[in-house]
């Protein structure tokens, strides 16, 4: 059943760059790098707009991955570093960004950058990132009113997903697909644990569950667990979901058919609202430095 | 270089600060020497009923919760005290100080030097759930007398019963007469009674204290108080305690007068509650970053302070002993007054024993406090002072008051996620419309 030495879980990285931006005539050029613990991005704006973003995979060193990051999304283009005018950084290794400005939480950053992606309508944000899922209510500007996160625990997550990926051998992008096709929805796993999952994902195989049965039940579990994440936090429309997680459609769909509610899809990419905020908080604390300078 | 911006108030440092931690080292070097210096050394839980021997003379106590705070404060050596406490067969769930102290015990191991003290006895009385067994394992290891007391439980002076005290206040007078027996010593009700009135008066210091902390700026930042209030922890019912309790009360007096801040740039009152993790007290500077004060909380204000939580609920200091016309005739009068005391005005019992009691009392302390926001320590080492967090946090949220909860350990940093606890406590700061004050 389970094939090692392949990586499965490894998903694929994003570069993006909008062609149509002339950044040399941008009055203002920010960077919002988000450090999390499985994937980093690095997000540049010229006045407001996207212009590109690179979005990678964690490594070892948080200086060393947010230098990357900026590095992919910066070789798209002959724009360079010391163009930029203002950096934020975010996420868990926010503090360890050698060349950021200011860090900024990714609660905040998420929020707005959701209200940039999705608009000003939304009020309630899921993200689900690599280990940590965190459900925030904001205002029309995007700025946090209340947030809850789930307590020290991997499931639920990206990272969680990954393993499920690695022990069922399927690749990641894969698995949301393959938890739909099959005859009946089958109950949820037990448990969500990423330590455990390993044994049950086993003992569901003996019982003669399909592969697919297994990765449905799993992705069931996941999305229930955030479902009540959500609950107590309240879920008003719009909703949207943020993070690598939200490109996995066996969890999302199941998480909106509990909620019975639907979602804004953030474009380009939902994994790069944390980056997007990040910049737009550079954006304005560029303007703010500018005014302060006269 | 990191500038201050917004810097709203004149602050500089407590000139009674460095007092009370040579107070603090001074207790623990006696703890350890207490034999070569010719004294008992009894030991049980600290506060609690650590002035009772003051009668035999000559006596140090050494407390077992704020040795264990202190062991848990350094990972490197609290790690294999509790691993040696767990490997003995206790589980993980049992009170942190606990297996802090008993680990350090098990191992023969002084976070100070040396070896673990070995007390001559121990008298405890049962105001917890692990209280009630804790020094009774420590006498049994040592193979030295035990004296257990059966404290009547409740948070209010409604239980305040005649019943209750004088059940009390007889269990009282019978560790006396044990005392005395285990000892050899004759017991001095004079001392007795000196005690008792210092640590009325202390405590009441400590209250008064407190409520100089609704001044706004306020005078004192809790990370600074959670030191402060040792001395009534350790040294309860000496002169020494009392007259450092004065001294710091005249001082913080002219805080308020000068309007001296803790933190000079206040702009956001909250209450920290629960025990503190005190491996990472840094949680309070982080927040402090954002201009962020906290003012204390139910579990400091009321452990080592005497209340009057009268029936509109406000809370005000006891007043002085002078003050009560009590006159001891006799040591039956001043068990009594002692049982009394404790049956009645101990508050953070409140936490153990009802959820609605505790929510009444945290609100409360936030409105007198001037509070605007709550920050909650789910804290996994404490089954009595962590119950009904989550309780009380949905009171708060349905008064309106914006408050967040994190999970960790008072003195177990196993149990602390510090990127996680971070990300949480700056994100509601944030959503409270904070932001950074100092910068690159």
């Amino acid at each position: 059943m389970v094939e090692e030495k392949k990586e499965y879980w490894r998903w694929t990285e994003g570069l993006y760059l909008n062609k149509d931006i002339d950044w040399r005539k941008a009055k203002s050029i920010t960077l919002g790098v988000d450090i999390g613990s499985v994937s980093t991005q690095a997000v540049v704006l010229t006045d407001g707009k996207i212009y590109c973003f690179a979005s990678i995979r964690t490594g070892s060193d948080s200086p060393d991955s947010a230098r990357k990051a900026v590095e992919s999304a910066l070789k798209q283009t002959d724009l360079k570093q010391e163009n930029i005018h203002y950096t934020v950084g975010t996420g868990y290794g926010r503090v360890n960004i050698p060349f950021a400005n200011k860090t900024v939480t990714e609660i905040a950053c998420h929020a707005r950058g959701a209200n940039y992606m999705g608009g000003p309508t939304i009020r309630t944000i899921l993200d689900m990132g690599g280990q940590d899922c965190k459900a925030i209510q904001c205002d029309e500007r995007g700025k946090v009113v209340q947030f809850l996160m789930n307590d020290k625990c991997a499931a639920g997550t990206g990272r969680g997903m990954e393993v499920i990926a690695n022990l069922m051998a399927v690749p990641i992008t894969d698995i949301g697909r393959l938890s739909f096709e099959i005859d009946k929805e089958p109950p949820p796993v037990s448990s969500t644990c990423v330590v455990f999952a390993k044994t049950e994902a086993i003992g569901l195989m003996r019982e003669g569950w399909t592969k697919n049965q297994v990765l449905a039940a799993y992705c069931s579990a996941m999305a229930h667990r955030v479902v009540t994440l959500l609950q107590r936090v309240g879920v008003n429309k719009d909703f949207t979901i943020t993070g690598g997680i939200a490109k996995n459609i066996g969890v999302t769909r199941r998480i909106l058919n509990e909620l019975k509610v639907d979602m804004v899809q953030l474009q380009p990419d939902p994994q790069i609202a944390g980056g997007v905020g990040a910049s737009l908080f550079a954006a304005d604390l560029l303007e703010k430095q500018r005014k302060a300078a006269g | 270089m990191k500038q201050v911006l917004d810097r709203r108030y004149q602050t500089r440092p407590l000139q009674n600060w460095n007092k009370c931690r040579e107070l603090r080292l001074k207790y623990y070097q006696d703890v350890a020497s207490a034999r070569q210096q010719g004294k008992l050394l009894i030991g049980g839980s600290a506060g609690g009923l650590s002035i009772l021997p003051s009668g035999l003379g000559n006596a140090v106590w050494f407390g077992g919760e704020t040795y264990g705070a202190t062991v848990g404060a350094d990972p490197a050596f609290s790690y294999p005290c509790m691993e040696a406490t767990e490997a003995a067969g206790l589980g993980r769930d049992t009170c942190v100080y606990f297996r802090n102290y008993f680990g350090s015990m098990l191992l023969d191991k002084y976070y100070f030097g040396g070896s673990f003290p070995k007390a001559d006895f121990y008298v405890q009385s049962h105001s917890c759930d692990v209280h009630s067994k804790w020094y009774q394992a420590a006498s049994e290891h040592f193979g030295v007398p035990f004296f257990g007391i059966d404290m009547p439980p409740g948070p209010w002076g409604e239980d305040r019963t005649e019943e209750r005290v004088n059940y009390f206040a007889g269990q009282l007078l019978d560790a006396i007469d044990w005392m005395e027996k285990v000892s050899g010593r004759k017991y001095d009700d004079e001392k007795f009674a000196r005690a008792v009135i210092n640590e009325w008066e202390s405590a009441r210091l400590w209250a008064e204290i407190c409520v100089l902390n609704q001044t706004v700026p306020a005078p004192l930042d809790q990370k600074s108080m959670l030191v402060l209030f040792l001395p009534m922890m350790v040294l309860r019912g000496t002169d020494r305690s009392l007259e450092f309790y004065r001294e710091l009360k005249a001082e913080v007096e002219e805080r308020v007068r000068d309007g001296i801040a803790a933190l000079a740039t206040e702009r956001y009152r909250y209450l920290h509650e629960g025990i503190p993790p005190w491996h990472f007290l840094r949680v309070f500077r982080i927040l402090e970053e954002y201009g962020a004060v906290s003012l204390g909380s139910l579990y400091m204000f009321a452990m080592a302070g005497h209340w009057d939580v009268g029936e509109d609920g406000v809370w005000r200091p006891l007043p002085p002993f002078e003050r009560l016309g009590v006159q001891f005739k006799n040591r039956e009068d001043i068990a009594r007054f002692y049982a009394e005391t404790y049956i009645g005005n101990i508050n953070y019992q409140g936490s153990f024993w009802s959820a609605a009691v505790k929510s009444r009392q945290v609100l409360q302390i936030y409105d007198q406090w001037h509070a605007e926001g709550v920050v909650m320590h789910l804290n996994r080492g404490c089954k009595g002072t962590g119950g009904y967090m989550l309780e009380n946090r949905l009171e708060l949220i349905k008064a309106g008051i914006p408050v967040v909860a994190y999970e960790g350990n008072a003195a177990d940093r196993r149990d602390f996620d510090e990127a996680q606890v971070i990300d949480r406590l700056e994100s509601f700061v944030e959503s409270q419309g904070l932001t950074k004050i100092s910068r690159e």
